[in-house]
C-alpha cells in the first residue's frame, strides 16, 4: 500500500505522486505489477465542437437572401435605379469583415486586416461615386479617416498578438486609440467639411477617454485596487 | 401497463428544466460506477444491458422536441457500450449515442454509467446500475437474489416506476418562497473545454458513523458541515466582503412521500452559514446545518417547496408557450442566476443494500455529480457494505478543497484512499 506522508492519505498502488498535495511516492508499484488498472482511464474522448465553416456558411446564406430580394424587386419595379446596389455592397463588406475569416483554417491577422483595409477603401469609393462626389469627401475625409484607423488597429495587433498582455492594458491601448481617432477625427471633419463643432466634439471625446486612461492605467499600477475592484465587483 | 407509456411520456417537472441549461460545453450529468470482483466481458456486458433496458424502460428512450414541451420517446436503436475515458460527466449532446440520454462504459473490472439528469435522479440510477449489475453477474452464471435495488430483468416494468411523482403529491396551498442570495464561489484556473477534475475518497462507514455518533449528527451533517467550515475559511483568508456560505442537499422525496418512480423525485434543500453574523467555530457551523436540515426536511415544507416549482409548469400561460421561447428563458435565467445561490452541492444517495450474493461481487459503488459551472466543489456520496465514497467534482484545476477535506478526515481518524483523474 502506498500513503502520502504529507495528507495520510492512501493512494494507489502506482501512483507516482500524491493527487491531493504532489508530494512523489517514493517507489511506487510499477503499472505491469499492479493487477488491477487505476481508477480512471488516461484516454480523453474530446467531442467535436460547431463546425466554424458551416455557421459561416449558413450566415453567408442568410445575408444573401435579402440582397438577392433586394436586386429582383429593384429590377422587376424600378428599373431605372440602383439602390439595391447599396445593400448588396454594404451585405458584400460586412460579410467581407466579419464572416469571411471564419472560412480560413488558421488564424491569419494581418492577412484579414490587409483584406479589411481594401474592402473598407473600395466600398467608400463606390459609395461616394454613387452618391455623386467628384471626390472631395472621399479624398479629403473618407479615405485619410480610413487610413488612420487602419493603423491604428495595425499598431494594436503588433503590440496584442503573440504577447501575454493584461486585460486592463488591453482595455487602456483601446481607449488611446479611441482618443486619438476621435481627435483626427474632429481635425478632419472641421478641416475638410467646415463642421466647426465637429472639432470641439472631438476634443471633449479626447478629454474624456484621457480620464478613463488615467483611470486605468492607476489600476494596472495599483495591485490593491484591482483586488478592491474584483472583490466589490464579484469577479 | 397502458400502451402509449411505452412508446412515449412526458418529462417530470424536474427534468423538463435540464434542456434548456444544455449548452455545447455544459449539461447537467452525473456518473455511477460499481467496481466488481471480476473483469468486465463487453458482449455479456451489452446482453446484461439489453435485458435491464427492456426491464426499466424509462432509460430506454430518446429525448423529442414537442410544440411546448420536450417528450421521452422509446429508441429503436440498440445502446452502445464503450471504453472507459478520462473526463467523466461530458456534456450530453442529443443526437449523440444514438439518442440515448446515458453513456455505458467498462474498464477492468469497473462498470461506469453517465446519466442525463432529466432521466432519472441519484436514486433511480443507483437501482438502474444494481440492476444492469445483478443482470450481469446472472449471465456470468452466478446466483442472484432481487431486492429494491436489483430488480428481476425477466420481470415486467411496472407503471408506478414510471409515474411522475411530482405532480402525484405536489398539492398544498401554501406558497413557499426561496429566499435566495448570491453566495460565496471559490474560484480557480478552468482546465481545457469537456474536461474537469474528479478526485474519490474510499472509507469505512462504521468509522466516520462513530465519528458523527459522537458529535450527535448524520453523516450528512457531518460531510455537509465539513465542506462549509472549509469554504468558510477560505473566504476568510481571501479577505474582502464577507458573502453567506451555502451547501446545497438533494433530498429523495421517496422517503416522504411513497413513490416506487425510477424517475426524478428529489428536491433540492439549502444549508447557509453567514460570516457576517461572526465567527464560527467548526462545532457552531455542525450545529447549526443539522438544525437547519432537520428543520428543513419537514414534509408539509416540502410539499409547499414542490408545488412552488410546480407553479410554472400548471401556469395555463407558461405551458402553451412554445418550447423555443421556454428554453431561451431557462438559458437565460440559468446563465445569470444559475449556480450563483450555493456555494456547493453535496448528494448523497446513502446506504446501498444490495442482496447478499450480489454484495459477494461488489468491491464498492463511485457515484459523481458531475462537474459544475461555477462550483468547486460539488461532492457526492454513497455506501454498498462498509465502503462509503466520497467524490470531489470539480471544475477548477485547483485541489485545495479536496486536500483539506481528506485530510481532516485523516485527522479524525479515518483511513481513506483517494484516486483521481488528475494528471
Amino acid at each position: 500500500m502506498s500513503y502520502c506522508v504529507n495528507c495520510g492519505v492512501e493512494l494507489e498502488e502506482t501512483a507516482r505522486k500524491c493527487v491531493l498535495c504532489d508530494t512523489e511516492v517514493i517507489n511506487p508499484k510499477k503499472a505491469a505489477e499492479d493487477k488491477k488498472l487505476p481508477h480512471f482511464a488516461d484516454e480523453e474522448y474530446i467531442p467535436d465542437g460547431i463546425s466554424k465553416k458551416f455557421v459561416a456558411y449558413v450566415i453567408s446564406m442568410v445575408m444573401l437572401i435579402p440582397s438577392l430580394v433586394c436586386i429582383l424587386a429593384n429590377a422587376l419595379f424600378f428599373p431605372d435605379t440602383f439602390w439595391s446596389l447599396y445593400i448588396f455592397t454594404t451585405g458584400l463588406l460586412a460579410w467581407v469583415i466579419f464572416v469571411f475569416p471564419f472560412f480560413s483554417k488558421k488564424k491569419k491577422p494581418y492577412l484579414m486586416w490587409a483584406f479589411d483595409t481594401v474592402a473598407v477603401l473600395i466600398y467608400g469609393l463606390f459609395l461616394f461615386r454613387m452618391l455623386g462626389d467628384e471626390g472631395n469627401i472621399y479624398i479629403k475625409v473618407f479615405l485619410p479617416l480610413a487610413v488612420i484607423l487602419s493603423a491604428q488597429m495595425l499598431i494594436f495587433m503588433l503590440w496584442a498578438i503573440g504577447k501575454k498582455r493584461h486585460i486592463i492594458l488591453k482595455t487602456l491601448h483601446v481607449f488611446v486609440d479611441f482618443a486619438v481617432f476621435s481627435l483626427f477625427c474632429g481635425l478632419i471633419l472641421s478641416a475638410g467639411l467646415g463642421i466647426k463643432i465637429a472639432g470641439t466634439i472631438g476634443i471633449i471625446i479626447f478629454v474624456s477617454c484621457l480620464c478613463i486612461i488615467g483611470f486605468l492605467a492607476y489600476c494596472y499600477k495599483s495591485k490593491s485596487m484591482r483586488r478592491y475592484l474584483s472583490k466589490r465587483f464579484f469577479t | 401497463m397502458r400502451k402509449n407509456t411505452f412508446e412515449w411520456f412526458r418529462l417530470d417537472n424536474a427534468a423538463k428544466i435540464f434542456p434548456g441549461q444544455n449548452t455545447r460545453a455544459w449539461s447537467n450529468v452525473f456518473r455511477l460506477g460499481a467496481e466488481l470482483d471480476r473483469q468486465i466481458d463487453p458482449d455479456i456486458l451489452r446482453k446484461a444491458l439489453n435485458n435491464t433496458l427492456k426491464r426499466i424502460p424509462s432509460f430506454n428512450v430518446r429525448i423529442r422536441k414537442g410544440a411546448f414541451w420536450y417528450y421521452f420517446e422509446k429508441n429503436p436503436n440498440e445502446a452502445p457500450i464503450m471504453p472507459d475515458i478520462r473526463n467523466i460527466c461530458y456534456r450530453i449532446n442529443f443526437k449523440e449515442n444514438k439518442g440515448f440520454l446515458f453513456r455505458l462504459y467498462y474498464r477492468d473490472t469497473r462498470i461506469n454509467v453517465d446519466v442525463y439528469h432529466s432521466l432519472c435522479d441519484g436514486y433511480g440510477a443507483v437501482i438502474f446500475l444494481s440492476t444492469l449489475v445483478g443482470e450481469y453477474l446472472r449471465l456470468c452464471g452466478e446466483k442472484v437474489s432481487y431486492n429494491k435495488f436489483v430488480l428481476d430483468a425477466s420481470e415486467h416494468p411496472r407503471e408506478v416506476e414510471l409515474e411522475d411523482a411530482y405532480n402525484r403529491y405536489a398539492d398544498s396551498k401554501a406558497r413557499f418562497k426561496r429566499a435566495d442570495k448570491w453566495v460565496y464561489h471559490c474560484r480557480g484556473t478552468k482546465p481545457p473545454l469537456h474536461v474537469c477534475n474528479y478526485t474519490i475518497g474510499t472509507m469505512s462507514f462504521q468509522q466516520l458513523h462513530k465519528i458523527s455518533k459522537a458529535y450527535g449528527v448524520t453523516v450528512t451533517e457531518l460531510f455537509a458541515a465539513m465542506l462549509i467550515d472549509i469554504l468558510y475559511r477560505k473566504q476568510l483568508a481571501e479577505g474582502g466582503k464577507q458573502r453567506e456560505i451555502s451547501a446545497q442537499i438533494p433530498v429523495n422525496l421517496r422517503k416522504a412521500f411513497p413513490s416506487e418512480t425510477l424517475r426524478n423525485f428529489v428536491l433540492c434543500l439549502r444549508v447557509v452559514i453567514n460570516p457576517n453574523l461572526g465567527e464560527y467555530t467548526f462545532e457552531e457551523i455542525l450545529r447549526s446545518v443539522s438544525l437547519q436540515l432537520r428543520l428543513a426536511n419537514d414534509k408539509k415544507l416540502i410539499n409547499s417547496l414542490m408545488t412552488e416549482n410546480l407553479k410554472l409548469e400548471r401556469n395555463p400561460v407558461m405551458k402553451y408557450l412554445p418550447l423555443d421561447i421556454k428554453n431561451l428563458g431557462i438559458a437565460i435565467s440559468f446563465a445569470i442566476t444559475g449556480e450563483q445561490t450555493t456555494s456547493t452541492l453535496l448528494s448523497n444517495v446513502g446506504y446501498v443494500e444490495l442482496p447478499e450474493d450480489v454484495a459477494k461481487h461488489v468491491e464498492k459503488y463511485v457515484f459523481f455529480t458531475g462537474a459544475g459551472k461555477l462550483n468547486g466543489a460539488r461532492c457526492a456520496t454513497l455506501t454498498v457494505g462498509d465502503k462509503l465514497v466520497f467524490s470531489f467534482s470539480n471544475c477548477y484545476e485547483e485541489n485545495d478543497i479536496e486536500r483539506e477535506f481528506f485530510t481532516r478526515l485523516v485527522k479524525m481518524g479515518v483511513h481513506v484512499k483517494i484516486e483521481s483523474n488528475r494528471k
